[in-house]
């Protein structure tokens, strides 16, 4: 049964589909965000359309608005969707915008971090002295201005020989030369890391195994090969048994730390006078892998340290018993290591301290 | 030196080698061979690093050629050296020279005479091999000598006759002794010498002919108008010609090989070569004999080793048959003995030999001998070379208990005359040898024989006192080995050791890695803490550089002895510059007191001026480093972990000298606004650096800076205080003075501080300790303060930590304005600073409520304003 509608619900009824499609062409017709606002005011606000058409439903009779008023409210919970889906729209479409706007230069330098740098000469020292401590051995020190004794005597160099010529040294001006102080020692600026060696095993008893970095001079005129200082490290392994043989597979396990396990070690008799028997040792040319070259001078050798088994004046001067044990020792130049490695031309540059030097390490 | 390779080979024909082959076996087995040198299609110069221990006998051909034929696995006695046929005249040598001898450090002088010889050019073969070898050719006679010499490594020397002095007897005279003081001497090159009573000459009766061992007079030298001869052929000690040879600076290929120390036996060996060679090509007569001075007498030498100990040393099984045949190969004689039966051997003949003491253990024995010398003699003839006194030899050997005695041990006794020393107060005078069942072979001053005692009496009293054993061989079976007169240099058991093992052959002995007991390293804080630091910095943006350990006169200059001026506060606690105040007083503590106040140790042989003094502060070195990279960066940030030195007080001290290890920092600034941003930048770097040493308590005390050695005049006297920690003081910090900067024309602002790292590292520590985090939430007020502007941030905020009490957690100053002249109109006078701080207040149990904060914080007010600071409330 289809009950006749009175003639103002009819009107109401028209007004909202009237209203929800003007309201539907406003807020589409809506570009952006400040449009879509004005359009939200002339919809809902106080004064909007479709407000408007909210407050006159208390015109109406119970009955009426009980036909309309639904249909009102479902109206406006319409259009506030639209206008939200609208807003999320152009929200969505202005931030593609701007994004578009944003593009940086990835190219462009980061933000300058200030960092310092380490000596190369550093560097290399720990370089070193890690690989033999994961072999056992402990890193010990000692002075650099040294007595004539440590430098010299202990070390099986006696006064007036010959051998003493392979180190040429400053010495300390002494006080007054007229003094002549019994037991007044001569003081220098040791000329190698070797006095280390004594100074520890006088407080040291054996086995034992230890390695002693430092700074060392030599009186000599300076040139891209010579300097008035530079760096050793020195090797002592004393114990019951310790032989030649022990001495090759050291220094070989440890020129294969530093130079790479493909590469090869030579050993060559020389002599030191504190060690007996003393050689001399090449590694294969890390550059060129043995098939010569510069800086090998093509001979694919280079010669990179010594070393011997310590010879029984050392061991007498520090009071060991030399029929029970014996000991291998072993002494590198840190600076040439250092140059070899980084390809450095003039020791000088190591203590020039420039820092377009410095910089590249 | 250089060697020719066709004249090795004429030595040692049975080598088939080519240069290259020979090269090569040289530098594994013998020498580095540096390189070698075509000449011609088949023979070739081998330059050859001869090791200083060979000086001796391999600065020679022949020397060489054994080598040769070592490393060919030849035996050297295949080596021969081709003579030269000689005729000698009726006339005798005796007859027409005479040579004394008057000094000890010639051992050895043979002379020859020839006359009638010819001096004129050598022959083409000779003048070839000579300056091939890199000599100049002058003549046949100075040829002769030099060619002898490449060839037997023994310097020669001739003398014309007749311009040596004639002696009243009519014959000639040559004299070998030291020189007079003030002696001068005009050599062959037309120099003069003075000389002096260390340096040995060859004279004749009236001057010094040649400087011995080094180089000939002019005046008795040869020319081409000489007609007669004296050939010398000496062996001269190397220590006296090595002193002379370097008090006059003159080096020369004879000097050298003296130096070395030369086989005695090679002078007459070199005489009879060079005497064939001369009567050869220069003709004349050679007088019969050679006139002969010195006290040398032809011993052999032994050296006695067991095959374990070789083997043992090498870390390889070469077997005694291998061991022998090397050891022959060398020119050695071998015997295997056992060690009690050779030694009664050796004793017995020497039994009822008289008692002399102080008798020569060379020249006397074994003819006579005190306790010491017949006990070095046995021994020396078993092979092992000990001391020559008695307390010396009880400390060669191993310490022996009596009741552990051996056959062969040595034994002690205070004797009649004892020597001390610290390792023995009561003495050691007497020494025998035990030989077994009970018995003492001994050389007795009561005997005044060698005489066989009962061991019993060795342990009496008084001169009888027992004074201990000692063991000189541990094995029973050895290999004694005769050594070859020109190898010098074999003396220990460990020297036939190198022998063996390098002409086995090092790349034959296998590598075999230690076996070590696992162990923790030794702990080395001072070297670990170092590291961390060195990584602090350089992570904070500082470069590590590495200056020299010395300064020059320019820099010890900016170092005055005294402090020129101090710093002093007065009751109101402004600060004033004090001339000299306390002048040689405390300030000068810290260079030791020296009553010259120079704490420079200087360098007796600088290599130049400006490395002339040894460093006794890093910061010379960082002047030159920003003077040096000023140009490249505004801001530069160096550090440098170095040692420095200083004299101490002698008489306050033991050690005369302090070596430190110091850590320094130096920071540049060369534009900035605020002239203070250097010094409190590098404050910023050290407070971090600290605090990553487990240092959180460090402050800088400004109070009376000890800035040790001496330093006070590179500060800014009002810029600069101690690092101390606690109460401990490990360093200092300061400002560089800007008339400093400008002698180094760096402009801006420069700090720097330097801590005594060994000091450091006993105060650093890693151990952490978790606090932990309170539940409740903080409060945070603000106070803003304005205070005098020398009045110390310090003092103003411990002030408001101990008013604040357990509930201000934490105070923070975030703000600092100091008032400018030129800014007074900001309500803030030049004399003051405004300081703000961030209070932050908090409890571990519970909320804290505003009103308990705010008692707090008019306590704290309260407090601050009764010390008349202006509260400024916000």
């Amino acid at each position: 049964m289809a009950e006749k509608k009175p003639k103002k619900t009819e009107e109401f009824l028209l007004k909202i589909k009237e209203a929800q499609e003007e309201a539907e062409k406003i807020v589409n017709q809506s570009k952006n965000s400040v449009q879509l606002e004005n359009a939200r005011v002339k919809i809902l606000g106080r004064s909007g359309f479709v407000n408007e058409i909210l407050k006159s439903l208390a015109d109406l009779s119970v009955q009426e608005r009980k036909i309309v008023g639904p249909k009102a409210q479902e109206l406006k919970s319409k259009i506030t969707n639209l206008i939200e889906d609208k807003k999320e729209q152009i929200e969505k479409e202005f931030s593609q915008e701007k994004l578009k706007t944003e593009w940086i230069d990835v190219s462009a330098p980061g933000k300058k971090i200030e960092r310092g740098h380490l000596h190369p000469l550093t560097q290399m020292e720990e370089k070193i002295s890690s690989i033999f401590e994961k072999m056992g051995f402990s890193v010990v020190g000692g002075p650099e201005m040294e007595s004539e004794w440590y430098n010299f005597d202990a070390l099986n160099i006696p006064k007036d020989h010959p051998a003493r010529d392979l180190w040429d040294t400053f010495w300390i001006k002494r006080e007054s030369e007229n003094i002549k102080v019994a037991g007044a020692e001569n003081f220098l600026m040791r000329t190698h890391t070797s006095p280390v060696q004594v100074r520890f095993m006088e407080k040291h008893q054996p086995p034992f195994q230890i390695i002693a970095p430092g700074r060392v001079f030599r009186f000599e005129n300076t040139d891209a090969t010579h300097e008035v200082q530079f760096y050793q490290i020195e090797g002592l392994m004393v114990g019951k048994d310790v032989s030649f043989a022990n001495m090759k597979a050291v220094i070989t396990s440890f020129l294969k730390g530093v130079f790479g396990t493909s590469s090869k070690t030579r050993f060559r008799p020389s002599f030191f006078p504190f060690v007996e028997p003393g050689v001399e040792i090449d590694v294969s040319c890390f550059n060129c892998g043995g098939k010569g070259c510069g800086i090998c001078k093509h001979s694919g050798w280079i010669e990179i340290m010594g070393a011997g088994m310590v010879h029984p004046a050392v061991f007498r001067a520090v009071g060991y018993d030399t029929s029970e044990i014996s000991g291998l020792a072993f002494g590198m130049g840190l600076d040439r290591l250092t140059m070899l490695k980084y390809k450095i031309d003039d020791v000088r540059l190591l203590y020039q301290n420039d820092l377009r030097f410095l910089k590249q390490f | 030196m250089k060697f020719l390779y066709s004249w090795i080979k004429e030595y040692a024909p049975n080598t088939k080698l080519s240069p290259q082959e020979a090269a090569k076996l040289l530098t594994f087995k013998s020498f580095e061979v540096e390189s070698v040198e075509k000449i011609g299609n088949k023979d070739a110069i081998l330059h050859i690093d001869i090791l200083p221990n060979r000086s001796h006998d391999a600065l020679s051909h022949l020397g060489i050629a054994r080598e040769l034929a070592l490393v060919s696995g030849l035996d050297v006695s295949k080596v021969k050296i081709t003579k030269y046929p000689l005729k000698e005249s009726k006339q005798k040598t005796k007859d027409v020279l005479e040579v004394e001898v008057s000094t000890s450090s010639c051992p050895r002088y043979v002379a020859r005479v020839v006359k009638g010889i010819k001096v004129v050019p050598s022959p083409a073969w000779l003048k070839e091999k000579i300056e091939v070898l890199g000599l100049n050719s002058i003549n046949n006679l100075v040829d002769a000598t030099n060619y002898v010499m490449l060839a037997l490594g023994q310097p020669l020397h001739v003398f014309d006759l007749d311009k040596l002095s004639d002696s009243t007897s009519g014959k000639k005279k040559i004299i070998v002794r030291f020189a007079r003081k003030g002696e001068k001497i005009e050599t062959l090159d037309d120099k003069t010498y003075e000389l002096n009573d260390q340096m040995m000459v060859i004279a004749d009766l009236k001057n010094p002919q040649a400087i011995a061992g080094i180089k000939g007079g002019k005046a008795a030298g040869v020319s081409i108008k000489t007609k007669n001869i004296v050939i010398e052929s000496a062996n001269f000690e190397g220590t006296p010609i090595r002193k002379t040879s370097r008090a006059l600076g003159l080096r020369t290929d004879a000097s050298v090989r003296f130096e070395a120390g030369l086989d005695p036996a090679l002078a007459n060996q070199a005489m009879e070569l060079v005497v064939g060679l001369i009567q050869k090509i220069a003709g004349g007569e050679v007088l019969q004999g050679q006139v002969i001075g010195g006290h040398w007498v032809e011993r052999p030498v032994f050296v006695s080793v067991a095959v374990e100990k070789i083997q043992k040393l090498i870390g390889c099984v070469i077997s005694e048959k291998e061991t022998v045949k090397i050891l022959q190969n060398i020119g050695c004689e071998i015997k295997k003995i056992n060690f009690e039966k050779k030694l009664n051997e050796i004793i017995k003949p020497l039994l009822g030999k008289p008692y002399k003491y102080g008798a020569s253990a060379t020249l006397d024995a074994p003819n006579q001998f005190d306790c010491s010398g017949f006990t070095s003699y046995v021994f020396r003839k078993l092979g092992v070379e000990i001391p020559r006194v008695s307390i010396d030899q009880r400390f060669f050997g191993k310490e022996i208990d009596k009741d552990d005695l051996c056959t062969g041990d040595l034994v002690f006794q205070k004797g009649g005359k004892p020597h001390f020393s610290e390792k023995i107060k009561e003495g050691v005078g007497h020494v025998g040898i035990y030989i077994g069942g009970g018995k003492v072979a001994h050389a007795s001053g009561q005997a005044k024989k060698v005489v066989v005692g009962s061991l019993k009496e060795w342990f009496g009293n008084g001169e009888k006192s027992f004074r201990g054993a000692a063991r000189i061989l541990h094995d029973k079976d050895l290999l004694l080995v005769k050594i070859p007169s020109w190898r010098r240099d074999l003396i220990l058991a460990e020297d036939l050791v190198e022998e063996v093992a390098r002409l086995y052959g090092l790349e034959n002995i296998k590598e075999i890695m230690p076996h070590v007991s696992l162990a923790l390293p030794l702990e080395n804080p001072e070297r670990d803490w170092n590291l961390l630091a060195k990584s602090v910095l350089f992570n904070n943006g500082f470069s590590e550089v590495k200056n020299y350990s010395f300064i020059g006169e320019k820099e010890k200059n900016i170092l005055p002895p005294h402090p020129e001026s101090s710093v002093l506060k007065d009751e109101r606690g402004q600060y004033h510059l004090e001339k000299n105040l306390q002048k040689n007083s405390d300030l000068c503590a810290g260079c030791g007191g020296l009553s010259d106040g120079n704490f420079f140790i200087e360098l007796a042989n600088p290599a130049n001026p400006e490395l002339k003094y040894l460093r006794p502060t890093l910061v010379f070195g960082f002047l030159k480093n920003i003077a040096l990279n000023y140009l490249f960066s505004k801001r530069l940030l160096f550090f440098e972990s170095g040692n420095t030195f200083y004299k101490l007080d002698e008489k306050s001290s033991k050690t005369h000298h302090a070596e430190k290890n110091i850590l320094g920092g130096a920071i540049c600034i060369q534009k900035s606004k605020d002239d203070k941003e250097a010094f409190y930048e590098l404050k910023g770097f050290l407070a971090d650096l600290l605090s990553k040493m487990g240092i959180d308590d460090f402050w800088l005390d400004d109070a009376n800076p000890q800035i040790v050695p001496n330093l006070n005049s590179v500060f800014h006297p009002l810029r600069k205080a101690e690092i101390k920690i606690g109460e401990t003081s490990v360093g200092y910090t300061g400002e560089i003075d800007q008339s400093l900067l400008k002698k180094y024309d760096i402009s801006g602002r420069a700090a720097i501080f330097e801590m005594d790292f060994k000091k450091l590292s006993e105060i650093a520590s890693a151990e952490k300790e978790y606090v932990s985090v309170s539940k409740y939430p903080s409060i945070i007020r603000d106070v803003s303060l304005v205070v005098d502007s020398r009045k110390k941030i310090d003092d103003v905020q411990s002030l408001i930590e101990s008013v604040g009490g357990g509930l201000l957690l934490d105070s923070d100053l975030f703000d600092i304005y100091e008032g400018l002249p030129a800014q007074a109109g900001e309500n803030l006078e030049s004399s003051k600073k405004s300081l703000a701080f961030h209070l932050i207040f908090q409890s571990s149990k519970r909320t804290l409520k505003d009103e308990e904060v705010d008692k707090v914080m008019n306590d704290i007010i309260l407090v601050l304003e009764k010390e008349g600071f202006e509260v400024r409330k916000s």
